[in-house]
Order: structure tokens, then C-alpha cells, then sequence
């Protein structure tokens, strides 16, 4: 991991014509394709969360105009978000008892 | 009566000296002559001196002998014996041996001297410089002599010393020549005098007990007095007690078998609950069968009575099918003019074992059920709480698999969704219907064109007759008529008009409605799809929570059991160890892995731990005969059966000395056991009553075991055996057997201790003669007798 041990995690969210994806390190971890629209727990929990252990940054690389030109851009970044949100808050709760 | 059977032991002294023992001892032995006999005499009563024998050096004074005979049957003094201490040279020692001859043959004895002396006034030795007999010559003289005898060597010296060995003392001869007298029973015992070389003795044969069995060597005390005043000239001396008649036979008997010799007389303690003996009535006769405080065995042709002697004494307490052989017994004492008298409360009784009832007790009931045994079996030890830890740590790995099949489900659980953005909420569209009501103004046509068709119908009927009209009139008629029809014609055209109005209006509102229902219907569906995608996400999210919790909790399973011994209880009685423990002797993590395995079928018995789980558990695990769904719990109830198996508290016993814990006793020991514990309670006396003790015992074991405990078993209380086994018999040195035979169609009962002889019986004959194998185990137990019974 960059940035040493006590560094976030951070996931950088892009899109291309085909599909919006996470990565890590340069490395594609999360794939939604525009096609289907299909969010894939599998993969979400295999690539993201199987290795949980403390909370992670997604952070948008793209810019404000790809964002406006893609009318689900933000919609899927805002529903990843939320569902990491989500799992990281109920984990924290659940490890505080 | 007669001394027919052993009731009491015999204090003997088969070593007195007399002035016969001059040419050894000259002056010191000048007074003991037959003047002064009665000296010796009041001191051979004053200590109860039963039997004895003067046995001078190399001599045999007979006057003496005869005199002290004739004390026989007055005070203490039961049996005189002959007897003569020789001086023998065996290779360039001389070794001094008691020899006590039977004194059954008068002219023999009479002749003893004469044989020693040859027609000298002293002892002819051979070996002149060592004044001594040579082996040689010794059995000359002893073939000489023809009588029956016992040979007692002189060791005054204990066999144990390191120091110098005691002149005139087999060890003086040398270990190895010792071992060789041992090896051939040369000498029917051996002589000691100070009573300190008791223990001394015993220590010796209990070093050597691989050397020599327990009755190889015998040791007997005699007095060696010189001194008649002084008699037994040491106060701390031990007389020996022999168990047997007081006859040379009895003697004879007693000297080959060191349980019959003790230096206290602690045989027969049973003082209470004895029975003095059998009264019986055959045919108006009475007859009175003693019975000694030992051992007394009945024996006698099958079917004689035997069983039915014991059973009918005992009031038939112990007879199982006791209509049916009561009966067949009172027919049987009917049909023989049998009146057995005697009768004994169960109250006198240690235990009866009436014919293969020592099988029954093991076979009817588990060992520990066995009434008898159960009394020696200790408090089980208290294991419960290794029981729970057990058990909690089996929780532990069950919970660990239920961990491991929950987290399987919600990995299996995690799902994917179509992803559903709603579309921005457009200005909503209002839709009115028309609501213009043309009904009233429909029905005001309708009601204006019934009046005008009302006047219309009048004026054609007023026109119809027109007779009284004049013709002015019937124009203005006729106009009035066409006016109200040009009136019909345009409200009715209005009437169509608003009808159709009507009509137009409801297609108008009819379309508002469908399009209105129509968007209606299409709100419902996104806002239901969204419904879905939102549940689908929060499902999903709510699954990869318990799933991270859930791995959280997973450990890889490791068994935390402190190791301990568990607690065992044990009694110790006599060689045996009663115990009462479980089948684990300590719990430990291995023994946790190896119960985790233990309900698994073969191939999966080495399986590592972490491999087991819910979906493979059907597979490894025996079939299930409740079919139930839940196979971990069915695996717990199979684990935790096999655990309560384990804690299950069983009793055993085993060899006192057995360090192995585990090691139990065979089945094929039983009675050996049973007879063991009997011959160790020595508190609760009674009579011990048996019938064939032989049945399912080893001839070898008979003798191994079995004859020993009896032995031991006779030092405390009376008991009656029955049996066709000549072990029992005559190996078993019993003080009293009882012989029923039938002659010229009577029953008849004879009596009388093994050694027993007078002028109508001889009990060893009557053994011989009625015992299967009697004979040869008569000339087993006598062969060093052969040569003089």
C-alpha cells in the first residue's frame, strides 16, 4: 500500500464509455458496466471488503464537466459511497460494543 | 472321642537330650538320667509340650524312651517319639541331623541302639578322626533301623548370615551343597533355636524366592536342652506348632507343608459361630460326625448326599429350585432312614456356594453388580467437573462449526442488483374533467317538444272536425299548426344538439380518466423498482456486515484444555486393587481432537480438525437414524455420547502391584479372585460352606491359587467343601474328610483327618480307593515319603 502502514486506503472512482469503476493502486477493483447497470456484490465484497479492517477514502478522479456529461456518473458514485458508508458505520457500531 | 481329626495344633520339641548324649557331652548331661525323668516331665507339661523326642547324640537310650512313653495321654504329653541326633560326615563337615523314627514298631525301636553301637557300648563312627558316621554308613544304618523317620538338619545359624557358618550346620557345607540337599529334600526340615532367626529365615527364602519355592525349605524349633532344670534353658525360646494329629504320620505330614508349622498357634482363630460337629440317624443309629474348626471336606460317590447334607444342615436356605429338590433330597433320606439332626442358622454362615453358584455370581450381574464384590469397591471418584470442561470445550468447537456455516451462508447469500436511478420528477400534469352537465337543459328540450307534440295532437283533432268551425278559423288553425311545427322542428334540432353535446362530452371525459390512470400506473412501477434496488442494496450491505462481523469471530479452532490426571478410587484388599474409574485417565487437548474424530467412519478418523464443516459432516458421519436436518447438532449428540461413555464410572479390579491402571483382570480369574477375597475377611466369621469349588477352575490353577487361599481362609473359620477333586483333598491338607459311601445297601459315614489311621480306616487308602486321580495325587504330594508311608 502507498503512503505507508497508517495511510487510508483510498479507492479512486473514474468512468470510461463502457463502464464506472474503482481502483486501488491503479488496479481496477470495482466494475459497473453501463450496459447493464448490474452491481455485482461478489465482486464488491471480494474486492473491497473481504480484507476490511479499517475505513477507506473513495475519491473521484474525474472532472466536473465528465461528470455533467455522464448523466449516471454521480448517481453511482453517490450510491457506492453510501453503501461503503453504510458498512463501515454498522462495523464500527458492532466493534464498539 | 478319639483324636480322630486335627482340632487343635501340636506344640512339639523333637530335640531333648538325655544322659544317652555322654559320649558327646559327657558330665553336662550326667543327671539327665531316667531318676530324674520327672523333672523333664513336669517342665514337658508346664509348657504343653504336646510331642516330643529325646535324641541323643548318635544314641537312643530306650529305658528312657519307654518311660517317657508312659506319660502319653497324662497331662500335656500326647505322643513320644524315638529319635536319635546323628553326627554325619558329609565331605569334611560334620553335620548333625535329627532323626525322629515311627513308633509304631516296638522291636524295631527296641533294636535302634544295638544298630548304633554293634557290639560296642558306643557309636561305631567310620570316620574315627572326625567322630562321625559317614553318609555312607548313616543310610546303612537308617536302612538298619527300617523304620519311617523324619530327618531335621541341624541350622542354628540363619541361612541369611554372611558370617562364618555354625558348626555342625547344613550351610557349613557349603551354598551350593545346601542348594543340592534343598533340590533333593534330603532333610524334611530344618532345625533353629533362637528365636530371632525367624524373621531372619523368612528374609532369606523371600531374597531367594527364585531359588527356591516357598516350600522348599522348612525350619522347626527344637530346644537342644541339656539342662532338664533349665528346660528350655531359653526364655525367649519358640516352640513350633505343628497342624496335624499327634501321631509319626501327622508329624510327617505337617513337616512338608510350612503352613501347617507356626511358632505361635494362631491356627483355628474362629472361636464363635463354629459347628462342634454333624449328629445323623441312620436307620435308628446315631451317629456323630465331628467337624474341625478348619478345613473338612465331604466326599463321596455322586449322588451319595453329599449336597444334600449341606443343603438339609442349612434348612435348604441356599437351594434354588427348592420345592422341586427339596422334595427329590426328603425322598432320598426317606428311601435311606436318614435322619440328618443337625441343624444351622443362616446366621452361622459367611457364605454358601452351592454347586456352580461362584458362575452365577460373575455371570447373573456385571462384576460390580455382583452383591458379594460390591462391598470391596471404593466411593467413585468425584470427575464431574472434568466432565464440564469437557463438554464446554466441545461447545466451543460446535459453536465454532455454527460460526463457520453462518459465515458460509452469508458469503453464499451475497447478491447482486440491477442498478436503478429514478429520473428527475417532472411538473406534474393536472387533469380536469369537462364538467359542463347538459342533462337538465336535455331534459327541458325533451319536455318543451312533448308539449309542442301535446298541442300539435289537439289541433290535428280539433282539424279533424271541423263542422263547427267556420273557415276563418280553420285557416288561423291551420297556421297555429305550422307555427307549433316549425317550433317541433327547431327544439328538436337543439335537443340533437345538446344530445350529441352529451355524448361528446363523456368520450372527452372518458380520455382524461385513461390517461390520467395511465401515469398513475406509471409512478407505481418506478417507484416499485426503486423500492427493489433499494432493498437489494441494503440487503447487500447489511450481508457484507455480518459477514465481516462474522470472520471477526472466526478463529481457527484450537482446543484450550488444561491436561489432568483424572481421579481414580481404589480399595486395596489383600493382592487386589478395587477400582472405580473411568475408562480416560486424563483429559487434554489431544484427548478433546480425538473425541472430535472419534464419531467419524474410518477414513476420516485422521482428518485435520480444520477441515471439518457442515457440508462435509454428512459425508464422514455415520448414518443418522433420526434423519434430522440440524447435522451438527447430531454431530454434538455422537461426540458427546462418546464422552459420557468415557466418564461412565466402572469398576475393575486389578493386580495390587499392576501399574498400568488400565490393565484389567480376565474373566478366567474370577474365582480366583472371589477365593482371594474370601481367604482375606478375616472379621466376620462363620462357616464357609461349598459346593465343588473345582467347577470351571484349572487344574493349575487349583494348585496355583485356589489351595493357597483355602489354607489361608481355614485360619479363621470352619469350612465345609464338597468335591471329587483329589487337590482338595490331599494337597489342601484337610484336618477332616468325611467319607459317605454305601455298603450292603446302607449309607454309611466315616470321618477322620487326612493322616488318620487306625485299625478299620485308612483315610489316605479311603482316598486312593474313591478319588478319581487320588492315588497319584497322594504319591505327588508323599513322593519324598515313599521310601517310610
Amino acid at each position: 500500500m502507498k503512503g505507508g502502514k497508517d495511510m487510508k486506503k483510498i479507492y479512486k472512482y473514474y468512468f470510461d464509455d463502457n463502464s464506472y469503476k474503482l481502483k486501488l493502486d491503479g488496479v481496477d477493483k470495482f466494475i459497473i458496466l453501463k450496459e447493464t447497470l448490474e452491481f455485482n456484490g461478489n465482486q464488491f465484497y471480494e474486492n473491497i471488503f473481504k480484507d476490511y479492517s479499517e475505513d477507506f477514502e473513495i475519491e473521484n478522479e474525474m472532472t466536473e464537466e465528465d461528470m455533467k456529461a455522464d448523466k449516471f456518473a454521480q448517481p453511482i458514485l453517490d450510491m457506492i459511497k453510501e453503501m461503503k458508508d453504510a458498512i463501515v458505520k454498522k462495523i464500527s457500531e458492532e466493534k464498539a460494543q | 472321642m478319639s483324636d480322630k481329626i486335627v482340632k487343635e495344633a501340636i506344640k512339639v520339641d523333637f530335640h531333648i537330650h538325655s544322659i544317652g548324649s555322654k559320649f558327646k557331652d559327657h558330665a553336662k548331661v550326667k543327671d539327665l538320667t531316667i531318676d530324674n525323668i520327672d523333672i523333664l516331665i513336669g517342665k514337658l507339661n508346664k509348657y504343653n509340650i504336646n510331642m516330643c523326642a529325646i535324641t541323643d547324640h548318635d544314641n537312643f537310650e530306650y529305658e528312657i524312651y519307654k518311660r517317657l512313653k508312659e506319660e502319653e495321654g497324662k497331662g500335656s504329653i500326647k505322643k513320644v517319639l524315638p529319635g536319635v541326633e546323628f553326627s554325619v560326615a558329609f565331605e569334611n563337615k560334620v553335620l548333625h541331623i535329627i532323626v525322629v523314627f515311627d513308633d509304631s514298631e516296638e522291636d524295631k525301636v527296641k533294636s535302634i541302639q544295638k544298630i548304633l553301637f554293634g557290639d560296642s557300648d558306643k557309636p561305631q563312627y567310620d570316620d574315627i578322626e572326625k567322630n562321625a558316621y559317614t553318609e555312607k554308613k548313616f543310610l546303612e544304618i537308617m536302612k538298619e533301623i527300617n523304620l519311617s523317620n523324619i530327618m531335621i538338619a541341624h541350622q542354628k545359624g540363619t541361612l541369611s548370615s554372611t558370617g562364618k557358618p555354625k558348626k555342625n550346620d547344613v550351610l557349613s557345607l557349603g551354598e551350593e551343597k545346601l542348594e543340592e540337599l534343598v533340590f533333593v529334600d534330603y532333610f524334611d526340615s530344618f532345625e533353629f533355636k533362637s528365636s530371632k532367626n525367624e524373621i531372619f529365615n523368612k528374609h532369606y527364602l523371600e531374597k531367594n524366592k527364585e531359588k527356591f519355592k516357598k516350600n522348599d525349605i522348612r525350619f522347626i524349633t527344637g530346644s537342644d536342652c541339656h539342662d532338664w532344670n533349665n528346660y528350655p534353658e531359653d526364655d525367649e525360646f519358640k516352640f513350633t506348632y505343628l497342624k496335624c494329629l499327634p501321631t509319626f504320620r501327622g508329624v510327617s505330614m505337617a513337616m512338608t507343608d510350612y503352613r501347617r508349622i507356626k511358632y505361635i498357634n494362631s491356627f483355628f482363630t474362629a472361636s464363635n459361630k463354629l459347628m462342634e460337629d454333624i449328629e445323623i440317624e441312620i436307620n435308628s443309629i446315631n451317629k456323630k460326625i465331628e467337624l474341625s474348626k478348619g478345613i473338612n471336606v465331604i466326599i463321596g460317590d455322586n449322588s451319595i448326599g453329599k449336597s444334600l447334607l449341606i443343603h438339609k444342615i442349612t434348612g435348604y436356605s441356599y437351594l434354588s429350585n427348592k420345592t422341586k429338590m427339596k422334595k427329590n433330597y426328603e425322598e432320598y433320606l426317606k428311601a435311606n432312614g436318614i435322619d440328618i439332626k443337625t441343624k444351622i442358622d443362616k446366621k452361622m454362615i459367611y457364605e454358601f456356594d452351592k454347586q456352580g453358584g461362584i458362575r452365577e455370581k460373575f455371570e447373573q450381574k456385571k462384576l460390580t453388580g455382583t452383591d458379594f464384590l460390591k462391598k470391596y469397591f471404593p466411593v467413585p471418584p468425584n470427575i464431574i467437573f472434568e466432565k464440564q470442561l469437557v463438554l464446554q470445550e466441545v461447545s466451543n468447537f460446535i459453536n465454532y462449526l455454527k460460526l463457520k456455516k453462518e459465515f458460509k451462508t452469508y458469503i453464499n447469500n451475497i447478491n447482486s442488483f440491477k442498478i436503478y436511478l429514478r429520473k428527475e420528477k417532472s411538473n406534474s400534469v393536472t387533469f380536469n374533467n369537462v364538467d359542463i352537465d347538459l342533462s337538465m337543459k336535455l331534459q327541458k328540450y325533451k319536455e318543451l317538444l312533448d308539449n309542442y307534440n301535446f298541442i300539435l295532437n289537439k289541433i290535428n283533432l280539433i282539424l279533424q272536425d271541423t263542422k263547427l268551425l267556420d273557415k276563418e278559423d280553420i285557416t288561423r288553425i291551420n297556421e297555429l299548426k305550422l307555427e307549433f311545427e316549425k317550433l317541433n322542428t327547431k327544439y328538436g334540432n337543439y335537443k340533437k344538439t345538446t344530445e350529441r353535446e352529451i355524448v361528446k362530452i363523456n368520450v372527452i371525459n372518458d380520455v382524461i380518466r385513461e390517461t390520467e390512470d395511465r401515469i398513475e400506473k406509471i409512478k407505481t412501477d418506478e417507484d416499485k423498482k426503486f423500492e427493489i434496488y433499494k432493498n437489494a442494496k441494503n440487503k447487500l450491505v447489511e450481508n457484507i456486515c455480518k459477514i465481516l462481523t462474522t470472520q471477526k469471530n472466526i478463529e481457527k479452532y484450537e482446543p484450550k484444555l488444561e491436561e489432568k490426571e483424572l481421579d481414580i478410587s481404589t480399595n486395596i484388599i489383600g493382592d487386589y486393587k478395587f477400582v472405580a474409574k473411568c475408562s480416560v485417565s486424563k483429559i487434554s487437548n489431544d484427548y478433546i481432537i480425538e473425541k472430535i474424530r472419534q464419531p467419524f467412519k474410518k477414513k476420516y478418523k485422521d482428518l485435520d480438525i480444520d477441515k471439518i464443516d457442515s457440508d462435509n459432516l454428512e459425508d464422514m458421519l455415520p448414518d443418522d437414524p433420526e434423519e434430522s436436518d440440524d447435522k451438527i447438532e447430531y454431530y454434538r449428540k455422537l461426540i458427546e455420547a462418546n464422552i459420557n461413555e468415557d466418564f461412565e464410572i466402572k469398576n475393575t479390579i486389578i493386580n495390587k502391584d499392576e501399574e498400568d491402571k488400565t490393565k484389567e483382570m480376565s474373566s478366567g480369574f474370577n474365582s480366583k479372585i472371589y477365593f482371594e477375597i474370601l481367604s482375606y475377611q478375616d472379621k466376620d466369621e462363620g462357616i464357609y460352606i461349598i459346593d465343588q469349588p473345582e467347577d470351571d477352575v484349572s487344574q493349575t490353577s487349583i494348585k496355583k491359587f485356589l489351595l493357597e487361599d483355602f489354607k489361608e481362609m481355614s485360619n479363621h473359620r470352619q469350612i465345609i467343601i464338597i468335591t471329587h477333586n483329589p487337590q482338595f483333598i490331599v494337597n489342601l491338607d484337610v484336618d477332616n474328610v468325611i467319607f459317605i459311601e454305601k455298603k450292603d445297601g446302607e449309607i454309611q459315614i466315616n470321618y477322620g483327618a487326612l493322616e488318620y489311621k487306625d485299625d478299620f480306616i485308612d483315610m489316605l487308602n479311603i482316598i486312593s480307593e474313591n478319588i478319581d486321580g487320588g492315588i497319584d495325587t497322594i504319591n505327588e504330594r508323599w513322593k519324598r515319603y515313599e521310601k517310610n508311608i
